[in-house]
This record gives C-alpha cells, sequence and structure tokens, in this order.
C-alpha cells in the first residue's frame, strides 16, 4: 500500500518539476553507545551475543560484522545468561566482540525466561529484561510469484528490475498471541573465470592468473572443478521480517528474489527460519521493519528504537540493541523457477578469484 | 523641463520682494495669434522679459485685442482660470509660474488613463467671467440599465474640489471659469475623465459604464478591511474576489485557500498541501463551508489547485480568533465561503484558459429580477504535459479532475430569499502501473434567509455532503480496491434579533456523520490482498446558541454559548481494554456490541465564547477574546499535509473529544484616512485529547485506532503582528510568531514521546514573514510581488545506528528534534487588461505570473538514503522539493456581459 502511495508522489514531483538533492546536516550525534545483540534459541547451540558500539548516523556501515571497525566491537567483557531455574551459562569472547556458549552448554526451552548479564572492563553492568521463549506453530507452506519492481539509480533514474516474490504461510496460529520474526539465506552456485585475469604491464594487458585457477579441489576425484572458479553464495536477510496473529497476516512476505547476478540462472536453495518471539521482541523487530519501509520522501514519523538491555550503574544511560529468547522452526527447499516469466539474467564474467565475492565460498555446502 | 518646473518657484521666490508694478502697454497686434507669439510681439517692442515655457503659450488663441492695455494686467485676463500665477522682476521682467502641484495632478490623471480623454466646451469663450465661478450640474446614469446612479461622485481634480449625485442621480457644484479635468467615480462604475472648458454655467448628463472587472464584490472588497477593523471579534477576516485574484498563484488561477494561507497566523508547510494550519492547530481543526455544506478535503491535484472555483465565490470570512457562536465542531478556525448569486438581469458569464486547467462561470435570470442561476465548471487537461515526460512511465499515467458547482437564487419577496447549491469535485490520478487514485467531495445545500421583522432576521440552512476516496489497482496480482468515505448532512436554524443596543443571535443546529471507515478488498483471484472490512461509525452532534453583542459606548462585548452534545450510535462494537495497562491490541479483555440506534458513546460540551473590544479613540481600539471548542471528529494522518488517503474518525470511549481553549489580545489601530490599518495580537491556545500518534504506529486500515494514539495536550502561543495598506499600491506585511507545541501524558513509559516533555508539533513554524504588494500601475496594468518566509518544520532525524542480526537498525532519539531548511519564496504576477470599450461584450485579461522567481529548491521533506562503496554503504541526506525551479506560467480570462 504505501508503495502506491510513494509512487503517486513520485509521479507528481517529476510532474511538477520537482527535485531531489543530496544535502549535508550536522545532525545531533550521539554514537557509542553500547549495543546487544544477542539471542538465546531452542535450537542446539553453541549461542553467540555481540557487543558492539553504536556509529554515528553517517558514518560508512557494513552490514557484515567482520567489516567493522575493530574500536568499536566490546572486548573483554563479562557475559553470562540466567534462566529462571537459576542455571547460569558464562559466554566466552571466543573473537573481539563475539561471546559463545559453551558446545554442551545451556540449551534453551520453550517457556523457560532469560536474563542477560554483561559486565564490561571498565565494570559498568548491565542486564537485560526477563525474556520467556514462546512456543512456535511451524510453517505451512510458502509462496512464489513472479514480480517486478523499480528502483532509482544512483541518477535518480527510474529503472525497473524483475524476479521472484517469496512469501510464507505460517501454521495456523493457535495461542492468544502470537509473534513471528523470520530470517532465511539463500544460496546459489556461481562461476567465475580467473584464468583470464590480467594485469597492466607498461600499458599492456598481460595474463595474469591466479595460482588457484590451475588448482582443483583436493580429496575429491570427482570434483575436478578450478580452486577458485565455482563458489556458492550464501546470503542471509538483512530485514526485519515478522508477522503476528493479531496484525492477521495469514501471508508474510519474506523476500523479493531479484533476477541478477545469476541468481536465478541454476538453482537457488532457501533456508527459512520461522523465530518466534515475544511481543517486546516483535515491538522491536516492527519498528524497524517501519524504518526500513519509509526510505522515501513521505515517509511516516521515524521513532525511538525500543530495548530491553538497561545500565545497572546508571539508569539514563541509552543502550541499544535487544536480548531474545526465541523458538525456532525452519524448512529449506529450492526456489521454483517456473514463475519466472523473464530470462535468468547471469552474472556478468567476472575475471577473478570466486571467493573475492560477497558471502562466497568455495566449498560445496552439504545440502546441494 | 520638468525640474526647471519645480525650481522655478524657488528661485523666484526670492525675487518677488522687488517686484515693481509695470507700466509697459500691449502694442499692436493681430487677432488669432497664439499668445506665444504675441509675448515675442512685445518682447521685440517693448523693453521688457518675459519667461514662460512656450508649450504653455502655444495652445493659448488670443481672440480679443489688448493693444495698449497694461501688460500685466492683460496677462492675467489672458491667463485667468488657466492656473497661472505672474510675478514681476524689478521692472523688465514678468514671470509666468504655473504650480506644479497641478501639472502634477494632470499628467498622472492623463498618464493612468488609457482611454483618449475627451474634451467637452461649455459656453462662449467670449462671455467667460474670468475669475469668476459658474454652476456645472447634470445626471449620471448606468449604461447598462439606464437607471440613474445615486452616490457617484464628480471631483475637479486640480482646484481639489467634489460632489456626489443624490438619490436621483443630479449633481451640482460651482466651479472656477476655465478648464478642469473632471473625474466621475461610482461603486461598480468604471471610472471616467474627461475634460472640460467651462466659460458658462452648464448641464452636462454623464453616462457611466458598469465596471467589467470589480464585480458586486468591489463593495465588500472595499469595506472587508474596514470592516475587519470594526468588528468586534479579533481575527476575523473577509476576503473579497477582487482580493483573491490579485495573489499571484502557481497556476495563474485565483485561489481561495491559497489566498487564506496569506493571512497572519495561517500556515502550511509547503507546496503539495491545500491544508493549512491556523494559530498552531492542526489541519483537521478547520471548518470549511460552501454555501454553509461542509467540504473535507479542499484539495486539487494534492493540493496545488484549491476546490473552489474562484469565479463562482462572492466573498469568503476566515475566522481563527473566537469563533462566532453559529459555528461548531471544529478548534482552530472557520472558512466560510460564499458563491455568488447569480445576476438577475442579464446572463453574463467569465471563465479562464491556463496551462492546466480551464473554467467558465455562467450566470442570469430564470424570472427576471426574481430567480437567478449561477452554474460554474472547472475542468483539468494536464495529461498532455504528462506526455510530453521523459519517462516512459510517466507518459503512460494520467491526471485528471474537474469540479462543478451550481447556485440558484430567488427573492420570494422582498423579505424572503432562497437558495439552492449544489457541489461536486472530483480527482483522478492514474500510474502506468495501473494505479488509480481518486477522492470527491460532494455537498447540497439549501439556504433561506427571511427579514421578520426590521430588526429581525431569521437564516435557515439545510445541507448534506460526501467525501470520498478509492485507491484501485488493476494489475491481477496486486488488484485490490480500497474504499473509505464519509457522508453527512447539517440542519442549522438561526436568527439575529436587534434591540437597541443589543443583537441576540440564538440557534440549533444537528449534524449527522457516517464514516465508512474503510474496505479493502482484492479484485482478483490471485490478488496477494485479504479482504479488509472496518467498522462504521455513525454519529450525531447537536448543537443549541446563543450569543449578545451588547454596545456600550466605546466598549462592545459578545458574550455567548454554545452547548455541543455528540452521541456516537451502533451497530459499533467497541473493545474493552484492560485499565491496568496501555490501550493496546494485547489489552483488550473483551468487546462491548451495540446495536442500531443504541448510544454507544456520549459526550456533552460547554462551549462558552466571549469576544470584547474597546474604543481608545476613532482610529484605535482593544480587542480580546476567550473561547472554548470542542472538535468530536479526528483526521487521522501521519503526513504533515492532508492527504487523500488520510480517514477521519470519531469520539469514542477511547478517544476522546479535543477540547481547545483560546485567549486572545490585540491592539489594532487605522490611520484617519483608514487606507492603512495595523494590529498586533498576541494568543494563548491549549488543546486537550489531540490525537498524537505512538512510536511505530500502523495507521492503514485499523479497526481499533485508538491502540495507535496517545492522548496528548496541545501548547501554543504565539504574536502576529500585520500592517495593511490600501490605495493605488496595496498590500500586507505580516509576521507571526507561533510556537506549536505537543506533549503526551501517558503515564506508560512505553508510549510515551520524548518523555512526556514538550515537543514541535509536525507543522510548527515559530517564524513567519509575509509580504503581499499589488500596484495598479496603470488602469490596465496590476502588478503583484508575493515573498513568503517560514522557519522549516520539525523532522525527527537518525542520530546513530547499529546492527543486529545482521539488520543494521537507526535510532531516531527523539520526535522531531531536527528542521528543515527555512522556507522562502517570491511570486511575481502581472494582470494585463485587455483595452475595453463601451459597447464589448467580451472583456479578456492575462494574468502572467512567476512563481518561484528565484528558483529556489525549498524542501519539503528531508529523507536518507544510502550510497555503496565495496562492501561499505554510505548515509547520505537528501532532500526533496516539490518544485524545483521557477515556474512561469500564463492564464486568459474573460469576462463575458
Amino acid at each position: 500500500m504505501r508503495k502506491v502511495i510513494i509512487c503517486s508522489f513520485s509521479i507528481l514531483i517529476l510532474f511538477v518539476n520537482g527535485c531531489i538533492d543530496e544535502i549535508n546536516l550536522s545532525l545531533p550525534s550521539s554514537a557509542n553507545h553500547l549495543v546487544v545483540d544477542g539471542m538465546i534459541t531452542n535450537a542446539p547451540g553453541p549461542y553467540t551475543i555481540r557487543l558492539s558500539y553504536s556509529n554515528n548516523y553517517f558514518d560508512p556501515y557494513s552490514s557484515n560484522i567482520s567489516d567493522y571497525n575493530p574500536n568499536d566491537l566490546v572486548k573483554k567483557a563479562k557475559v553470562s545468561v540466567i534462566d529462571n531455574n537459576g542455571n547460569e551459562e558464562v559466554f566466552e569472547e571466543k573473537s573481539p566482540g563475539l561471546y559463545q556458549s559453551s558446545e554442551d552448554g545451556m540449551r534453551g526451552e520453550v517457556g523457560v525466561s532469560y536474563k542477560l548479564k554483561i559486565e564490561l572492563e571498565n565494570g559498568e553492568k548491565y542486564e537485560s529484561d526477563k525474556e520467556t521463549m514462546p512456543a512456535n506453530v511451524g510453517i505451512k507452506g510458502y509462496y512464489t510469484e513472479f514480480s517486478s519492481k523499480k528502483y532509482l539509480d544512483e541518477n535518480n533514474v527510474e529503472r525497473s528490475v524483475d524476479g521472484l516474490n517469496l512469501s510464507i504461510i505460517p501454521n495456523n496460529f493457535d495461542g492468544k498471541f502470537e509473534f513471528y520474526r523470520w530470517r532465511w539465506k539463500g544460496t546459489y552456485e556461481i562461476m567465475t573465470f580467473p584464468e583470464l585475469k590480467t594485469k597492466n604491464v607498461q600499458g599492456q594487458q598481460v595474463p595474469d592468473p591466479p595460482a588457484c585457477a590451475f588448482e582443483t579441489i583436493p580429496d575429491d576425484v570427482y570434483d575436478v572443478r578450478c580452486k577458485c572458479c565455482i563458489c556458492w553464495v550464501t546470503e542471509p536477510s538483512t530485514k526485519s521480517i515478522i508477522s503476528s496473529k493479531v496484525i492477521g497476516n495469514s501471508r508474510t512476505f519474506l523476500h523479493f528474489l531479484e533476477n541478477t547476478d545469476g541468481r536465478l540462472v541454476g538453482k537457488y536453495h532457501l533456508n527459512i527460519e520461522q523465530l518466534s518471539i515475544t511481543k517486546e521482541a516483535y515491538e522491536f523487530w516492527n519498528i524497524i521493519k517501519q524504518q526500513e519501509d519509509s526510505h522515501t520522501p513521505f515517509s511516516i514519523t521515524n521513532t525511538k528504537v525500543p530495548t530491553n538491555i538497561v545500565s545497572l550503574n546508571d539508569e539514563n544511560e541509552k543502550v541499544m540493541g535487544f536480548f531474545s529468547a526465541a523458538s525456532i522452526r525452519d524448512s529449506s527447499f529450492y526456489v521454483d523457477k517456473s514463475y519466472l516469466e523473464t530470462r535468468p539474467v547471469p552474472l556478468p564474467q567476472i575475471k577473478s578469484d570466486c571467493r573475492v565475492l560477497k558471502y562466497s565460498t568455495n566449498v560445496k555446502p552439504l545440502f546441494w | 523641463v520638468r525640474y526647471l518646473l519645480t525650481a522655478l518657484p524657488l528661485i523666484f521666490s526670492l525675487s518677488l520682494a522687488f517686484g515693481q508694478d509695470f507700466e509697459t502697454k500691449i502694442p499692436n497686434h493681430k487677432l488669432g495669434i497664439t499668445l506665444t507669439k504675441l509675448i515675442t510681439e512685445i518682447e521685440r517692442n517693448e523693453n521688457v522679459k518675459i519667461f514662460f515655457l512656450p508649450e504653455w503659450t502655444d495652445n493659448i488663441t488670443i481672440d480679443v485685442s489688448y493693444s495698449g492695455q497694461n501688460i500685466k494686467a492683460a496677462l492675467e485676463r489672458i491667463l485667468i482660470g488657466k492656473n497661472f500665477q505672474i510675478q514681476t522682476i524689478y521692472n523688465y521682467g514678468i514671470v509666468l509660474l504655473r504650480d506644479p502641484k497641478v501639472d502634477e495632478i494632470r499628467r498622472e490623471i492623463i498618464t493612468n488613463t488609457e482611454d483618449e480623454i475627451r474634451t467637452y466646451s461649455f459656453g462662449n469663450e467670449a462671455n467667460a467671467k474670468w475669475g469668476e465661478e459658474v454652476t456645472f450640474n447634470g445626471t449620471i446614469t448606468s449604461e447598462t440599465t439606464t437607471e440613474v446612479i445615486p452616490g457617484a461622485t464628480v471631483y475637479a481634480n486640480e482646484v481639489d474640489k467634489g460632489t456626489s449625485s443624490n438619490a436621483s442621480g443630479k449633481f451640482n457644484m460651482d466651479l472656477p471659469v476655465g478648464e478642469h479635468l473632471i473625474t466621475v467615480q461610482g461603486l461598480n462604475y468604471e471610472s471616467q475623465t474627461f475634460l472640460i472648458k467651462i466659460y458658462e454655467s452648464a448641464q452636462f448628463d454623464i453616462i457611466l459604464q458598469e465596471n467589467p472587472y470589480t464585480l458586486d464584490e468591489i463593495v465588500v472588497e472595499d469595506n472587508a478591511i474596514n470592516e475587519s477593523f470594526q468588528n468586534v471579534t479579533a481575527g476575523a477576516t473577509r476576503l473579497s474576489l477582487e482580493e483573491i485574484q490579485k495573489v499571484p498563484s502557481m497556476m495563474g488561477e485565483a485561489d481561495v485557500i491559497k489566498s487564506v494561507q496569506l493571512l497572519p497566523g495561517v500556515n502550511s508547510v509547503g507546496e503539495a498541501s491545500a491544508g493549512f494550519n491556523v494559530r498552531g492547530g492542526t489541519a483537521d481543526q478547520n471548518l470549511i463551508l460552501l454555501d454553509n455544506g461542509i467540504i473535507f478535503n479542499p484539495n486539487h491535484l494534492f493540493g496545488f489547485f484549491s476546490a473552489f472555483h474562484p469565479d463562482a465565490v462572492k466573498d469568503v470570512t476566515f475566522y481563527k480568533g473566537a469563533i462566532p457562536i453559529q459555528y461548531g465542531g471544529k478548534i482552530s478556525s472557520v472558512l466560510d465561503v460564499r458563491q455568488r448569486d447569480g445576476n438577475s438581469k442579464s446572463i453574463k458569464g467569465s471563465g479562464g484558459i491556463g496551462l492546466i486547467t480551464s473554467r467558465l462561470m455562467l450566470e442570469g435570470p430564470i424570472a427576471k429580477n426574481k430567480v437567478s442561476f449561477m452554474v460554474a465548471g472547472r475542468s483539468s487537461y494536464s495529461d498532455w504535459l504528462l506526455k510530453k515526460a521523459q519517462d516512459e512511465d510517466l507518459r503512460q499515467s494520467s491526471t485528471f479532475f474537474y469540479d462543478f458547482t451550481g447556485k440558484m437564487s430567488a427573492l420570494v419577496n422582498k423579505k424572503h430569499k432562497l437558495s439552492a447549491s449544489i457541489y461536486h469535485s472530483n480527482d483522478k490520478f492514474k500510474l502506468a502501473n495501473d494505479t488509480l487514485y481518486s477522492w470527491q467531495n460532494s455537498s447540497v445545500s439549501i439556504n433561506f434567509e427571511r427579514t421578520i421583522k426590521e430588526d429581525m432576521y431569521h437564516i435557515s440552512s439545510l445541507s448534506a455532503g460526501n467525501y470520498s476516496y478509492e485507491i484501485k489497482d488493476d494489475d491481477p496480482l496486486e488488484a485490490f480496491s480500497w474504499k473509505y468515505g464519509i457522508n453527512n448532512f447539517q440542519a442549522k436554524s438561526y436568527l439575529f434579533w436587534r434591540q437597541k443596543n443589543h443583537l441576540f443571535t440564538a440557534g440549533l443546529d444537528v449534524t449527522g456523520y457516517e464514516i465508512k471507515r474503510g474496505k479493502l478488498e482484492p479484485t482478483s483471484s490471485v490478488s496477494t490482498f485479504d479482504e479488509v472490512a472496518l467498522e462504521n461509525e455513525y454519529s450525531i452532534i447537536a448543537g443549541a446558541f446563543f450569543s449578545d453583542e451588547i454596545q456600550l459606548g466605546k466598549f462592545a462585548v459578545i458574550p455567548g454559548l454554545r452547548l455541543s452534545n455528540f452521541a456516537l450510535f451502533g451497530p459499533f462494537t467497541q473493545p474493552l481494554y484492560d485499565p491496568e495497562e496501555p490501550v493496546n491490541d494485547y489489552s483488550i479483555l473483551g468487546t462491548e456490541t451495540y446495536d442500531k440506534k443504541e448510544v454507544a458513546k456520549m459526550y456533552f460540551g460547554v462551549e462558552p465564547r466571549i469576544a470584547a473590544k474597546y474604543n481608545l479613540n476613532l482610529n484605535s481600539s482593544i480587542k480580546a477574546s476567550v473561547s472554548r471548542n470542542y472538535q468530536y471528529l479526528h483526521l487521522i494522518s501521519n503526513t504533515t499535509a492532508i492527504s487523500p488517503i488520510d480517514s477521519w474518525v470519531s469520539s469514542n470511549e477511547y478517544i476522546k473529544p479535543q477540547i481547545g481553549y483560546q485567549y486572545s489580545l490585540g491592539y489594532f489601530y487605522q490611520t484617519n484616512k483608514s487606507n492603512i490599518t495595523s494590529s498586533i495580537e498576541v494568543f494563548y491556545k491549549n488543546i486537550d485529547n489531540v490525537p498524537e500518534y505512538r512510536n511505530g504506529a500502523n495507521l492503514a486500515l485499523k479497526q481499533n485506532i485508538e491502540t495507535e494514539l496517545i492522548n496528548s495536550t496541545a501548547d501554543i502561543r504565539g504574536a502576529e503582528f500585520s500592517l495593511i495598506k490600501e490605495g493605488r499600491l496595496s498590500g500586507q506585511l505580516s509576521y507571526t510568531y507561533s510556537s506549536s507545541r505537543r506533549r503526551t501524558n501517558t503515564s506508560y513509559e512505553e508510549l510515551q514521546i520524548n518523555n512526556n516533555s514538550f515537543f514541535p508539533s509536525n507543522y510548527d513554524q515559530p517564524h513567519n514573514v509575509k509580504f503581499n504588494a499589488n500596484y495598479d500601475i496603470s488602469k490596465r496594468h496590476v502588478f503583484s510581488v508575493n515573498f513568503n518566509a517560514a522557519t522549516g518544520r520539525p523532522i525527527s532525524a537518525p542520530s546513530e545506528r547499529f546492527l543486529i542480526n545482521n539488520v543494521s537498525v537507526i535510532n531516531y532519539p527523539e520526535r522531531n528534534n531536527y528542521r528543515i531548511p527555512t522556507y522562502h519564496r517570491l511570486d511575481l504576477s502581472l494582470l494585463i487588461r485587455t483595452s475595453h470599450k463601451k459597447d464589448k461584450k467580451w472583456e479578456g485579461s492575462w494574468t502572467l505570473t512567476v512563481y518561484n522567481v528565484y528558483g529556489r529548491k525549498n524542501a519539503f521533506s528531508i529523507f536518507f538514503e544510502d550510497g555503496t562503496h565495496g562492501n561499505y554503504r554510505y548515509p547520505k541526506a537528501y532532500k526533496l522539493s516539490i518544485l524545483g525551479s521557477i515556474f512561469p506560467s500564463v492564464t486568459y480570462n474573460f469576462i463575458i456581459k
């Protein structure tokens, strides 16, 4: 529905010669707040808690935590999770800012409440509200349809891209209130041409293939492909996808699978996770969802993002993020490409090691 | 030459003391020569020097012999009545002086009159008794009706002498023998200037043409500003069509709403908004009436045009202070638009052709002098602009709107007037992707006015109206139809009764609403939409009111009281929320169901309103008012301007009526000639139960919308300064300071906005300067300038970002903590009237408008988007300007007589 309204206005703007210009804003900055990103689930552990500091809005950012500035990662903190039965699990720092429970440690259970405790190196203490893990009903089915979507490119020229819209239908709700968050991971195969790589020598392009272009994967006599020509890209969901019984979504839109970069040339594997979350967690993700939907000129009022973490030393200190307890059901399948009404768009010829691409690996996934 | 003329009196005033009488006599001369020639003769023959300009004397002919007469006496005789002074220097020089003021006056009049100035001679010059006065009299009649015109003025410019015609159109005045530029003016008539050479008493009948441009409205125009000065109520403004037409508008078409936005205390958030905010109130707190019918969305084309046909409008009265007692239901203002009654004598019309719209109005008698009609329509044809667009999708889009209005008026007899009005407006906007967006307003009203006896006047009105919108998509996968509508009816009857120094107003009104809150339906079997249908709301508001305007010498006061009763009727389902919990979807304990005609909720409002005025002297007064208003219907919108998808909801158990208190105090000053009026007003407003949107509110198609709202209080304070000048150069300069703040008052922390502390409302624009000037370059050319500057409105700006579960999250620490850049804009317009002749049936004029002269890209909003580089994304801020450049337009307007 928003789309409708936005389009109408955009047309109007063009019609009366309106325009969009980049401007410099000196926004009030209030970065460097503690950010907590953690979850206990009923899936087998280990579970992770990430601690970092928030960035200024206009700082460049990456949706990949590995691109983070090391100074923004919170090191040497004491992190533990306590359940309502008094069990405590201590999370060890595995890498800067990344805290993990032990392999054979705590396992989340539906109906049990969990609380996160953090003590920073400087002695500052933080605590989350109690999160009680709700039950989960599972996924009933999914839905695929062809779609195309318009967007403005960097020069504000409207372009369109087609692809498949993926939606899911959960099993019939039976509880009083149920809140779901959805995550997905999509995997597809790509092929690059590292053997064609060249370099510039005194104005001349001379061949410069990396060594891996002539090596094969060891330990697999049947797999004679070049070590860095064929890779699998596993892209994660980077949006807040939620649904609830109250809002009455029988079908939840999951993702628009773009017909670009070779995604739909071969098979596309999708793993969907259904996370049953608390009302508080739902409200947290709901605000984020609204933010995502509102990157438009006629956006609705953006608002403060809630949190369930408080500082024990200073109650006015702002803390960001959420500690969640969620039960998980998942489902995996290959996307039905017969819905695609256009030709699959291949990956442009890339003359380099396929592993340098984002989310790419040359290790064949087990399910492939 | 002009400098010489002005310098002469200065130089020679010094010499005057030395003046001596001349003994020189005039030599023999021929008859029929010019005075220039005669002077040359004198200078050649006598030892005398005469200073003069030949252009003064070239057209004075000497028909009588002055031979042998004293030169000074002779010159006096020749020049008498011609505005000359004769001065002598010593015994050899004579200076002919003309009063430069008289020349200035003449020159100005002559340059300002396009028509050739006709000359009429009366009497025989030979019989002229120079220096004496003669009588000039006659009758003034109208060309069109051939009736006599009472009250027309006859003015002799140079001698600054005037008279006016009596009830039978006769005038009579004494003038010195000689030449006079006479100007004759009558209300609604075109003024006429001619030159008379009067030597003997004469009779002259004058015929005036009806003024082709300023119709009946000129009467209002002349009094409007005066009236607001004399009005007891502060903050009441009447605008005439004439004033509205002078304001430069974007598409060159007079616009009622845009004119109202020029008044101090009235803001709008930008170009694409026909909604306006009055003294810090929301756009839904304005009651907009068209011949007493309620108009919900006064918008065409997303606010670029207002929905009132400019030629059909007679006048517009706008109240922003204490709202008169006969109006109820809204807190901030009343915009009462009245349509013209058709001409009851002959068929007339007017219209215009612009770049985007064309319009036509026709009026005339059905039964002469008894029953008249007026019909007007307007339609857009902006599609051709879209077809010119580069973008394929734009070319496939289309936009269209029209409106139609009509009025029939009947003078039943001298004491009874009956009129019926009908109005319909429609907007359609179709996108290339098959989404059709349409909205319409309809209103029908019957008004009956009768004079019961000389001091008692009774007005009754019945009206019904509808506002609805629909969004439709035909693309099978997304096919849907979303409909919203609101129907209303109103019956109103009130009485004015004057008794000595009292004017009583009393009456009753009943207003009913049916709100069809929304229905979303999938319109194809594969559509991804599910059906959502919200429950309709039925409500009736009954009101009774009484006020008394009491005049006590210099003091006048209007105490008044309005009682209102709101009832929400079934069928209605009210969820009941846990009183210990915030009102949300999770705290519903059960529901209460009300059957048809059962009262689901009732509110009773006591609305006292008092306005007072104290005249300090003839030129200045102090006005004060206190009022309390109730509003039972609320517009739910999270955009800043009125947009077509906003929806109105009724009050219910949880959505309380808004209660507004306003206190205002003002000082008003008017100069003696009443061409300059200035005022200072301060006001304070407090509005309880303003619905504010909670963080993360979901407003679209939400049945129990109360869960998305938080009760808040508005605190508004401000001051308005205004300076109005009338005359050839007319205009208004105003400055408004207003602070419009909100504060939520909930004890639940998760619902509090900015921790229950004050924050600026979405449309808060503290500083606002407006300047509008119109200069009548000549009778045919009017040049107008319009400038508007306002503080940028607030937005919620992001402060920080973090990553959680691969999802990037932005935190907006506070609501409305940042402002978009200052808004300012300059518009110019030139009105060119084509020449008009007496017998012309068609009068045309061109309006050339340059909107946003220096092409400022005023921000409508600011939004944020990311640029990408490698693995990183770079957030950027963008501003959206509705108008990205200078916008010139041309409109041709015409009047059919």
